[in-house]
């Protein structure tokens, strides 16, 4: 009992220690990158961009890991209103191409996210 | 022929769960894991992304026995932060157990078991607490857990090869010596990730998983 409760106290000290420090390593570097991803050309992991469709920068949170990137790519690959994602894990982002006329809503996209297990914090949509 | 070598393999290489016991919606995850105590494989199906079941076998190295169950993995709350997730889950499985021992009159019996698992990790960071209570009467009864604490040198974007170091403390009261601790190394690549180290004993452990 004694070594249960000893085990639980070191995970819980260096769980807290760990994300406090976390937070402040990573809030700097996240403000300023949000907005780069639209500037530049996206190479999409999976599909491709069509040039009359919409894209869209969903801000997503709790992607930690290429796992947790590969979940959400499969996800949205299998969606016909999809050409192409592809995430962006430094920026915490995921990069959405939709079809011309695709109809999928803000709702749709959060609901797919969240059937995925992860939760949408932003969309952003830029017409092509 | 190829089948069978697959099997004999994940059989010889195998182990109980590493990390991220669910997988997304309608996906297959294969993992094995090895270290002094046991060599198990675990085949699971995820139909939702907090739910997934599977088949596991596992060898007890000291008891001499073959596990054969049936295991489910539940997420009881996922806890999604801007850099971080955080995860909760119970694991469980029945099964058949067949016994070599000689010492034992009754080589099957029914088996159970039952853990909690919860986790916290960044980008950067990684935490684990997991335990669980084994019991197929008088063959095996045993509670273990263990606690695992992991830093990334560098942090690779989306498809690059990532690296963990990490620090696996095990504690099995019933064991000749109950408390090791393992340095960790832990590759990640795609949907490969691989661990390895090496225990207090001078014991290894290798541990393997694989999405679809």
């Amino acid at each position: 009992m004694k070594i249960l409760i000893i085990t639980l106290s070191i995970f819980w000290i260096v769980t807290s220690y760990a994300q406090e420090h976390d937070m402040h390593d990573m809030s700097d570097k996240h403000d300023h990158s949000n907005h780069e991803i639209d500037k530049k050309k996206i190479e999409l992991q999976q599909g491709a961009i069509d040039p009359n469709g919409l894209l869209l920068t969903v801000a997503v949170e709790g992607m930690v890991c290429d796992f947790c990137a590969q979940a959400i790519q499969k996800v949205f690959s299998k969606k016909e209103d999809v050409a192409g994602v592809t995430v962006d894990l430094d920026n915490q982002n995921v990069i959405i191409a939709l079809k011309k006329n695709s109809n999928m809503s803000d709702n749709d996209i959060e609901k797919l996210f969240l059937n995925a297990g992860y939760n949408v914090s932003e969309i952003n949509r830029k017409q092509l | 022929m190829l089948i069978k070598s697959l099997i004999l393999s994940i059989y010889l290489f195998s182990s109980i769960c590493i990390a991220r016991p669910v997988s997304y919606p309608e996906g297959w995850t294969l993992m094995s894991k090895n270290n002094s105590e046991i060599n198990s494989a675990h085949l699971h199906y995820s139909p939702t992304f907090n739910k997934s079941f599977g088949y596991k076998i596992e060898y007890s190295k000291s008891k001499k026995y073959t596990l054969h169950s049936i295991h489910y993995n539940h997420l009881i709350k996922r806890w999604n932060k801007k850099h971080s997730q955080a995860n909760f889950y119970t694991k469980k499985g029945i099964g058949i157990l067949h016994a070599d021992f000689e010492n034992y009159e009754s080589k099957l019996k029914h088996a159970g078991y039952f853990g909690v698992s919860a986790d916290w990790e960044t980008r950067r960071y990684f935490s684990l607490y997991e335990n669980r209570l084994f019991n197929s009467g008088s063959i095996d009864r045993h509670f273990s857990q263990k606690i695992k604490i992991g830093v990334a040198p560098y942090i690779g974007n989306y498809g690059d090869i990532h690296t963990w170091i990490m620090f696996e403390l095990s504690h099995s009261p019933k064991n000749n010596e109950p408390l090791t601790y393992s340095p960790v190394v832990r590759f990640f690549y795609e949907t490969h990730l691989v661990e390895l180290g090496m225990n207090n004993n001078k014991n290894l452990l290798f541990n393997w998983i694989k999405r679809f």
